[in-house]
C-alpha cells in the first residue's frame, strides 16, 4: 500500500484530466502488478469510457416538462394566493364528517377563529393585500428610470415618516390603468361612470361617460350627473347631464336640481332645457311660477315668456 | 449570435416565458443527468426536472449572476433531488436499471451481453450507494464531463477536495463492487448532504 500512496496522486490527476503522459505510462506500469490500482483505473476508464451511462429523455419529454412548468407559472400567477389559515381551514374540513373529532376542536376553532379575525387576519390583510404584492413585484421589475415611468402604478400624494429602527412608513396614493369587460350592471361599472363624470378628466371622455351612464339607471350615477349639472364649469357637460337625467326616473332629487337652473342659473340654454323637461313631468303649476317669479337672471322675461306657454300647452 | 443566458435570465424575470422557455431547453439534460443520478428512473428523474424549474423560477430574480447560471441551476437539482429522496425514503426501483442498460448492449454476443449487463448493473448499483455529495461529483465529472474546477464552484470547495472525492469515490466504487459479489452484504445507506 505505502507503494499505492505515490501513484494515488497520478490517479488523481487522471480523474481530473490533468496527468502527463510519461506519468500515465508510469500508472499503466504499476496496475500491471497492483490489483488495488488497476481496479481503480479500470472504474475510471469504464465510466470516462461511456460503457455505462445514464440514458437521456426523447425531445417529447423535456416538451412535456417545459410545458407543463409554463402552465404551473401561469397558473401560480393568476390563482388567488393561498395564506396559510386557508390551508389549515382546508386541512380541518377532512375531519367535519366526525363529529367526535369535531367536538373538543370546535371550541379550540372557535377560540382561534376570533384570535385570527379581530388580530391576525386584519394585519395580515393590510400587509399582504393583492394590491401590496402586485406594487412590489412591479417596483421589483422596473430597473430603470424609462420603466419607472412607464409603470403602470401612478403613485401621488405621498407622505413618507421615519418609523422604529431600519422601518420606513409611506402613505400614498395609487392609480393604475385596467382594462375590462364586464355586465353593465356591475357594480365596478357604475362606480367607473360616476367618477369619470365627476373626474377631471378632458371633454370628451366625460362626455363619454355621461352618454354611457344614460343606460346604466344607478342612484350613484344619477348624483354624479346632477352634480355635474349644477356644477360643471363646461356648458356641455352640463347640457349633456341635463339630457342623460331625462333617461331616469323623475324623482325629487332631479326636480329640486331642475328648479335651481330654473331660478337662479346663468345659462339662458339650460334653463330653457328645465323648462321643457319639469312641463313633461306635469309639475305643479304653481310651483314652476314660484321658480321664476323671484328669479333675476338674465334673459327673465324671455324665459318667463317660454315658461308660460309651455304651461299652457 | 446566440442570445446569452444573462439576457434571457433578464427578459424572463420581466416575465417572458418564452425566454425562460428557452433557458429551460439549453438546461434540460444537464438537469435530467443531474436528477436521474437520485431519482433512478426516467418518470422520477423527469418530474425532479419539472420542480427544479419551476423552483429555479421563483428564484430568478435572486439570481446576481455571479456565477454561471450553469452552476446555480446544478445547485437547485442537486438540492430537490435531495428533497426528493427524503420525501420518497421508501421508494425501491426494481426496473431501476433496465432502462439504463436497454441502450447499451447491442451488437455483442448473448452471453457477453448478459456478462456486460451484469458489470454495468453491479458499477451502477454501487454508483447509487455513494453518498449524494460523492454521486453529485461522479455525474457532473463523468456523464456531464464537467471540469473539476466548475464542479469546486458548485460543491464550494477547493479543486484538491473534488479530486479527492472523486478519488474516493472510485475506492468506494470499488469496494461496493466487491461486496456485492463476495460477500453479498446488504448495500450501504444514503447519507444526505444539501448545498447552500
Amino acid at each position: 500500500m505505502a507503494v499505492c500512496n505515490k501513484y494515488e496522486k497520478l490517479i488523481k490527476q487522471l480523474i481530473a484530466g490533468e496527468i502527463r503522459h510519461e506519468d500515465e505510462q508510469a500508472l499503466l506500469k504499476h496496475i500491471e502488478a497492483c490489483q488495488h490500482c488497476r481496479q481503480l483505473v479500470e472504474a475510471h476508464r469504464q465510466l470516462t469510457a461511456k460503457d455505462v451511462n445514464l440514458p437521456d429523455a426523447a425531445p417529447e419529454d423535456f416538451t412535456k416538462v417545459r410545458q407543463n412548468v409554463i402552465r404551473a407559472i401561469r397558473n401560480k400567477e393568476t390563482a388567488p394566493k393561498i395564506t396559510w389559515y386557508h390551508a389549515i381551514a382546508d386541512y380541518m374540513s377532512s375531519y367535519i364528517a366526525r363529529p367526535a373529532v369535531m367536538a373538543p376542536l370546535a371550541a379550540v376553532l372557535f377560540l382561534t377563529g376570533y384570535f385570527f379575525h379581530s388580530i391576525i387576519l386584519p394585519s395580515a390583510r393590510q400587509t399582504d393585500s393583492n394590491l401590496i404584492q402586485q406594487l412590489k413585484y412591479t417596483a421589483q421589475q422596473n430597473t430603470d428610470l424609462q420603466q419607472v415611468e412607464n409603470s403602470p402604478y401612478i403613485f401621488s400624494d405621498v407622505r413618507i415618516k421615519d418609523a422604529n429602527g431600519d422601518l420606513i412608513a409611506l402613505g400614498f396614493n395609487v392609480s393604475t390603468h385596467l382594462e375590462l369587460v364586464r355586465p353593465k350592471t356591475d357594480p365596478l361599472v357604475k362606480e367607473v361612470i360616476a367618477q369619470a363624470v365627476l373626474n377631471p378628466a378632458s371633454l370628451g371622455d366625460r362626455l363619454k361617460a355621461i352618454s354611457y351612464s344614460e343606460e346604466i339607471i344607478d342612484p350613484k350615477v344619477k348624483e354624479a350627473l346632477i352634480f355635474a349639472l349644477l356644477n360643471d364649469d363646461n356648458l356641455a357637460i352640463r347640457i349633456k347631464a341635463i339630457t342623460s337625467l331625462a333617461k331616469y326616473p323623475f324623482d325629487t332629487k332631479i326636480q329640486d336640481a331642475l328648479l335651481k337652473i330654473l331660478k337662479e342659473d346663468q345659462s339662458v340654454q339650460l334653463r330653457l332645457l328645465a323648462i321643457d323637461f319639469l312641463t313633461n313631468q306635469k309639475l305643479n303649476k304653481q310651483t314652476l311660477e314660484d321658480a321664476i317669479k323671484n328669479s333675476n337672471g338674465s334673459q327673465d322675461a324671455f324665459i318667463r315668456n317660454k315658461l308660460y306657454q309651455q304651461i299652457r300647452n | 449570435m446566440e442570445i446569452s443566458d444573462h439576457e434571457l435570465i433578464q427578459q424572463a424575470v420581466r416575465g417572458s416565458l418564452e425566454s425562460y422557455d428557452q433557458l429551460m431547453e439549453r438546461y434540460q439534460r444537464l438537469v435530467f443527468k443531474v436528477a436521474f443520478g437520485f431519482g433512478k428512473n426516467k418518470q422520477n428523474s423527469l418530474d425532479i426536472t419539472q420542480n427544479v424549474f419551476l423552483k429555479a423560477y421563483e428564484n430568478l430574480s435572486s439570481f446576481k449572476g455571479k456565477g454561471s447560471f450553469r452552476a446555480w441551476i446544478v445547485k437547485i437539482a442537486y438540492n430537490e433531488s435531495i428533497n426528493w429522496i427524503k420525501k420518497n425514503k421508501y421508494y425501491e426501483s426494481s426496473e431501476l436499471f433496465e432502462e439504463i442498460l436497454m441502450n447499451h448492449c447491442d451488437g455483442i454476443s448473448q452471453e457477453d451481453e448478459l456478462l456486460a449487463r451484469e458489470n454495468k448493473t453491479q458499477l451502477l448499483k454501487s454508483l447509487f450507494a455513494l453518498n449524494t455529495r460523492y454521486r453529485l461529483a461522479v455525474v457532473l465529472r463523468y456523464f456531464n464531463e464537467m471540469p473539476i474546477k466548475e464542479i469546486s464552484g458548485i460543491l464550494k470547495c477547493s479543486e484538491g477536495v473534488v479530486k479527492n472525492m472523486l478519488y474516493r469515490s472510485l475506492r468506494q466504487l470499488k469496494q461496493n463492487l466487491q461486496e456485492m459479489s463476495h460477500d453479498n452484504r446488504p448495500r450501504r445507506g444514503e447519507k444526505h448532504g444539501s448545498l447552500q
